[in-house]
């Protein structure tokens, strides 16, 4: 009676052991996944913000204007990569509008991969044409923000 | 050259001025008309722009479902239940298309419905009720110029004691204060503009500052921000104090989210905000904006953090 009780016992905390293990990892990941996104995000943000001061003629980097850009369209094509099933846990302003409308958040991501593309091929030393393709990103970033991400 | 015939005289004198009559009185008619549908067109005009700055759209229309402009229906969760915003298009049954010029004024003014009602500040008309009357005309003119949609409007949900309209008598007592904003004679005019624009048209501080526990605005706390705003969300203090609210902005960040919608650190603002910047502040003149601005920055700091931890 007593070694059914014990073998049970033991039974279960090994069970219960393998089951930490196992469920550790994926939860580790989906932080590092939401923990990667955030610092991808802020990266674009400090592109987006130099990109702000050059277009609105704070400073004069005509020579960074391209750097900028294209920094922008590679996060551009990369944004779709950067929310994995999963990845809604933890400290994330994510909403889960992202996982629960897939085509209607695909869609704003390829407009922000065409905007950001747009800034790249936009003429550097026309300002009018800059601002005007710097807006049309920023519009994108607005869009998905309203609808996707948690207000803050 | 020999001389014409010439009409009898008591003919002419008869005939020239009856006829000199008619045409002044058709003149005076014309006149009259057109200077009329001119200042219509003009009210219409002045109308539109009031109607942006006021931010009428964003939750008169429920754009998430596709909603049509101003058909109500918009959804607002708040500590005290669930509201949907009414349809005021001008359309007769579903609409505010009966509605005359002064029960629009007594909605706006005094947050009083044509059938005598009060309604709920979740209709912020504790800021409206600053606005002049000359802009509460013009915005009625410019609404009634747009398509009437036949939505029917949705009960809110409250649950009682908050939705026991008859209270709001008792809370409006409490907490209201009806009346056009008196500019300030010790500022300059662009600080005025500006306190009109945030204070009653903008009505800022409906989600800005946080609210009592009977859903009143705490003036003590004005634009100091909340962690318990409209839909549950966290409303950023917007008082010049340097560690919690915009004190370390300049102007020109102030004017550049007002503008494209992005922050001093490259983000951009979505949900409600973005859809301030996209109906609202994107589209004053830079005069007003200027003025929005300058007095937003001239407000008294106060201290209080808001919100979470930032994320993505």
């Amino acid at each position: 009676m007593h070694g059914v009780l014990t073998r049970n016992l033991l039974f279960s905390l090994i069970a219960f052991s393998f089951g930490l293990v196992l469920l550790a990892p994926p939860a580790l990941a989906d932080e590092a996944a939401v923990k990667y996104r955030q610092t991808v995000m802020k990266s674009l943000g400090g592109h987006m913000g130099a990109m702000a001061a050059i277009v609105k003629g704070q400073v004069s980097h005509p020579d960074h204007v391209a750097a900028h850009a294209e920094s922008i369209a590679a996060i551009g094509r990369m944004a779709k990569d950067l929310f994995p099933a999963g990845s809604d846990v933890g400290n994330t302003d994510t909403l889960p509008a992202v996982w629960e409308q897939p085509e209607d958040f695909a869609k704003v991501v390829a407009e922000f991969e065409t905007a950001s593309a747009n800034l790249v091929a936009a003429d550097g030393s026309d300002p009018a044409a800059l601002g005007a393709a710097f807006a049309a990103v920023g519009k994108t970033c607005g869009g998905c923000h309203q609808k996707f991400r948690q207000k803050k | 050259m020999g001389q014409r015939p010439v009409t009898p005289p008591r003919q002419r004198l008869s005939n020239v001025p009856s006829k000199t009559f008619a045409l002044f009185l058709v003149g005076l008619f014309l006149t009259s008309w057109a200077e009329e549908s001119a200042a219509e067109e003009d009210a219409v005009a002045r109308g539109k722009y009031i109607f942006e700055a006021a931010g009428c759209a964003a939750c008169h229309t429920d754009t998430a479902n596709g909603g049509a402009l101003l058909a109500g229906g918009r959804k607002l969760d708040t500590p005290f239940g669930t509201f949907y915003s009414p349809n005021i298009t001008p359309h007769a049954d579903h609409g505010i298309g009966t509605w005359t010029d002064d029960q629009f004024h007594d909605a706006l003014r005094h947050g009083v419905a044509p059938d005598g009602n009060h309604y709920f500040p979740v209709f912020p008309y504790p800021s409206y009720t600053g606005m002049t009357d000359a802009d509460i005309r013009d915005l009625k003119a410019y609404i009634f110029t747009l398509p009437p949609a036949p939505r029917p409007n949705k009960e809110h949900e409250v649950s009682p004691p908050f939705g026991w309209r008859f209270l709001m008598t008792f809370w409006k007592w409490l907490f209201f204060d009806p009346g056009p904003l008196v500019p300030d004679p010790a500022i300059e005019a662009r600080l005025n503009r500006g306190a009109y624009l945030v204070r009653a048209m903008g009505h800022c501080g409906e989600c800005h500052t946080p609210r009592n526990m009977f859903g009143a605005l705490d003036q003590e706390m004005s634009f100091a921000g909340t962690s318990q705003g409209p839909g549950g969300g966290v409303v950023p203090n917007i008082t010049p104090d340097r560690e919690t609210g915009i004190g370390s902005w300049s102007a020109d960040d102030l004017d550049t989210l007002f503008t494209l919608g992005m922050t001093p650190d490259g983000d951009f603002v979505g949900g409600e905000m973005g859809e301030v910047v996209e109906n609202t502040t994107s589209r004053l003149t830079p005069d007003d904006r200027d003025a929005m601005i300058a007095y937003l920055r001239s407000l008294s700091p106060i201290s209080n953090r808001v919100g979470r931890q930032a994320g993505n």
